[in-house]
């Protein structure tokens, strides 16, 4: 796992892994950046190439209330976006 | 020792067995433990995962101890603490939100409500309530057919049933409930599976909006009603010259249908004599907007030419000629109707003067004829009564002039009775066309309506007629008279009201009326022949319109003349008529003679002594009352008065007749006077008069008068 920040956004590679270890470091991300999600602009990106997260990971987070978006990208994996939705 | 030592290690080694074993023991009890701690978290783990949502743990993927590094009961309990979370706050926001959605729905000017899928209601605002049958309370639970409608919306009409069956927003427009009116729209509402769950009905109350449509409707009826029954000729052009609409005065004179009409151009109907100079008007009010008169003529769809008169005005908006509106009227019928007020003045003003002449030769003639007549019976010379017979035929001569000049008399009123104007026409012209060249015949179109007429005076307008015909033709020739019933709907022949009239059409063969002559020829004194009174067709004319009706010319130099007569048919039947005695009646009785000539008087009383009675004289009203009352207290009281209805100056006829009344109610009077056309004369009873006695008369009328009047009345049963 990689994990790297800009500004607003925080960057995990996991790639390699395979759910639902995927589903729970991500579950486990998002409550720990629960603060920064919801009152500072924060969004989790998230860089898999395990198909099945595309699925559970914006499940789980909408039911947490957040937005999730799912992108697949040139390179051969996918990106997922986490943010809480405009008030 | 060797032994002591060798059997202490024995036990020694024993003991260390025992422990291992009981270590291994442990060990393995620790081993089955962790083992059974591990599937029980894995097992809650995969619980809890799945209730999330997501797949289980898979064991080659996620080792014992790395899960148990990973701690996925605290990461998921953590995740359930942030869902219920945001449970709470979705909560929250579905509250604010229904409030929210509660205030609107209260707030919206119409009425709303929210039935489930059976019809019954969930929820509804207070614009609603009126439109409940039963109370408040009873409404949610009921069906909207219970609540609203009673029942009185049929099944398939029913708004919330065809929602159901349609599935799609349905609306009805101007539903009518109690007296108001509502636009409904009703909306199903769809869960995730596509069932209908709810239908929302919003009434909208268009009741103002509909009134003032129908307001706005008849408003319209009304202007299209004055629009399209305007006598004028109506039409409004755009700017191109096409013509927009038109009213039906404008297509029954040019003879276009609707549709016809505007597919015309204005310079269709445009005589192309008058082309270039509509042009310069049409381009000039476009650009300045001035309305102006015009005078053109139109070509109907059958080419006939209409000579019109109108104001052209143009519509503009922004500043743009939108549309040009015309009022145009057919000038031929004004000139027509103008033609027709001068020759009424015209015989006005000469039946005044004639009317007042004809009075006093009436009152000469009176004296003249009776005297005649006296002198007839008293002298035995032959020679002389031969003179006198003479002079009789003569004064009958004056006495018929005397008839003519009196027509033109100003409110002058014929004496009508119903009669039939065929039988008429076959007493009257066979006996003036006697000994003529001419022959006649006689067509008629259906069966032909009485009509109410002084048979006297229509008699005399047919032998003018007649006559003019016959003279027409010097060579002979065939008269045809053509009867038939003509029904005016509109006033489409001034001055003739709408209604039904026997038309009489009387055309000849003859040499016909030059054109310039043909707008004169009911004029008085107006004749082409060389001996001619003038008074033939003027006097004719006048009889007719005195009966409402209406007398016409059309005539071609060479190809004959037509005269026209219309008379209205009449709502009586006709009576029988009495038989006509013509000698003069003996009698017996007193008779008092009012009348200003002395002339007149004389005569009266020489012709009543002649013929049995005893009179009295009186040469005005008062001195008439004071006769008769002297008589009536004498004991010798009169059985009749002759009252002259003018005496100039004194109290005539009319007062008289009044004033006796007063003292003997049952008096009988006979009116008399020159002015044989007076309402009076022809209304004599309506003024308590029980005979009337025009004059001249002959001693045969006045005997045959007085013996009637002096008859009692029969009694009432």
């Amino acid at each position: 796992m990689k994990e790297s920040q800009n500004t607003n956004n925080i960057v995990y590679d996991i790639r390699g892994q395979i759910c639902p270890s995927c589903l729970l470091f991500t579950l486990r991300e998002v409550n720990t950046k629960r603060h920064a999600l919801k009152n500072e602009g924060v969004t989790i990106i998230i860089k898999t190439d395990n198909r099945n997260a595309t699925t559970t990971i914006p499940e789980a987070v909408a039911n947490m209330g957040y937005l999730a978006t799912v992108e697949k990208r040139e390179e051969g994996y996918y990106q997922i976006e986490i943010m809480a939705p405009p008030q | 020792m060797h032994e002591t030592d060798t059997r202490t290690e024995e036990k020694s080694l024993a003991e260390l067995r025992k422990e291992l074993g009981r270590l291994q023991a442990e060990n393995q009890r620790l081993r089955e433990h962790e083992e059974k701690t591990t599937r029980y978290i894995r097992q809650k783990v995969n619980q809890l995962l799945s209730v999330i949502g997501t797949m289980p743990l898979d064991p080659d993927e996620l080792d014992d101890q790395t899960l148990l590094q990973l701690d996925p009961i605290g990461i998921v309990s953590d995740t359930f603490q942030h869902i219920l979370e945001h449970h709470r706050e979705t909560n929250h926001a579905l509250e604010v939100a229904r409030d929210d959605i509660r205030a609107i729905v209260d707030s919206v000017g119409e009425g709303v409500m929210v039935l489930n899928n059976r019809g019954e209601i969930q929820t509804y605002n207070r614009k609603m309530t009126p439109l409940f049958v039963a109370p408040e309370s009873e409404i949610t639970g009921q069906t909207c057919r219970q609540a609203v409608c009673d029942g009185a919306t049929g099944e398939e009409a029913c708004l919330f049933n065809q929602v159901m069956k349609r599935r799609k927003s349905v609306r009805t427009r101007s539903w009518e409930c109690r007296g108001r009116f509502y636009d409904v729209i009703g909306t199903p509402i769809v869960d995730t599976g596509g069932e209908i769950v709810r239908v929302v009905l919003l009434y909208m109350d268009v009741t103002r909006r509909r009134k003032s449509e129908q307001a706005l409707q008849e408003s319209e009826d009304r202007f299209r009603d004055l629009f399209e029954n305007a006598t004028d000729m109506l039409q409004s052009i755009d700017p191109q010259g096409r013509i927009l609409v038109v009213n039906r005065a404008w297509r029954e004179t040019l003879g276009y249908s609707e549709e016809e009409a505007t597919a015309l151009n204005m310079f269709d109907i445009i005589h192309p004599d008058f082309h270039e100079v509509c042009r310069k008007k049409f381009e000039q009010i476009l650009r300045d907007g001035r309305e102006f008169t015009s005078n053109a003529i139109f070509l109907s769809k059958t080419g006939r030419k209409i000579h019109v008169e109108g104001r052209v005005n143009c519509k503009f908006v922004d500043n743009k000629p939108v549309a040009l509106r015309s009022a145009f009227r057919d000038i031929a019928q004004r000139r027509r109707l103008e033609e027709e007020i001068r020759r009424t003045q015209k015989l006005e003003s000469v039946g005044l003067l004639a009317g007042g002449i004809a009075h006093d030769f009436n009152n000469l003639l009176t004296g003249i004829i009776g005297n005649i007549l006296l002198a007839k019976l008293k002298s035995p010379n032959r020679e002389v009564l031969e003179l006198l017979q003479n002079t009789e035929k003569a004064s009958y001569r004056a006495q018929e002039l005397t008839r003519q000049l009196l027509t033109f008399a100003k409110g002058g009123s014929p004496v009508k009775e119903t009669a039939s104007v065929l039988d008429i026409i076959q007493e009257v012209v066979p006996f003036v066309l006697s000994g003529s060249k001419s022959t006649w015949r006689l067509e008629t179109e259906g069966e032909i309506p009485p009509v109410d007429v002084d048979t006297g005076q229509f008699s005399q307008v047919l032998q003018n007629l007649i006559i003019n015909c016959d003279q027409a033709m010097p060579g002979g020739g065939t008269l045809t008279i053509g009867v038939a019933v003509h029904s005016l709907e509109h006033d489409t022949i001034p001055p003739l009201e709408p209604g039904d009239y026997v038309r009489i059409d009387i055309r000849d063969q003859g040499i016909g009326i030059a054109r310039e002559y043909l707008s004169r020829v009911f004029d008085p004194y107006f004749t082409t022949k060389k001996k001619g009174s003038g008074l033939g067709l003027a006097t004719a004319y006048s009889i007719i319109r005195n009966h409402n009706g209406l007398m016409t010319v059309d005539s071609e130099p060479g190809q004959g003349t037509t005269m026209t007569v219309f008379l209205p048919v009449s709502s009586h039947t006709i009576s029988v008529p009495q038989p006509d005695s013509r000698s003069a009646p003996r009698g017996s009785g007193r008779i008092l003679i009012m009348d200003d000539d002395d002339i007149v008087r004389e005569v009266a009383a020489q012709m009543l002594g002649h013929l049995g009675y005893e009179t009295g004289e009186a040469a005005d009203g008062e001195e008439a009352v004071q006769e008769y009352q002297q008589a009536m207290e004498s004991g010798r009281p009169y059985d009749g008065v002759i009252l002259d209805l003018t005496v100039p100056g004194r109290m005539g006829g009319k007062e008289t007749i009044a004033r006796l009344r007063e003292i003997d109610p049952d008096v009988r009077a006979i009116v008399s006077s020159g002015y044989c056309n007076d309402p009076i004369m022809a209304e004599y009873k309506a003024h308590g008069f029980a005979g009337v006695v025009p004059k001249p008369y002959s001693m045969e009328k006045l005997g045959a008068t007085v013996q009637a009047t002096l008859q009692p009345p029969p009694k009432p049963e």
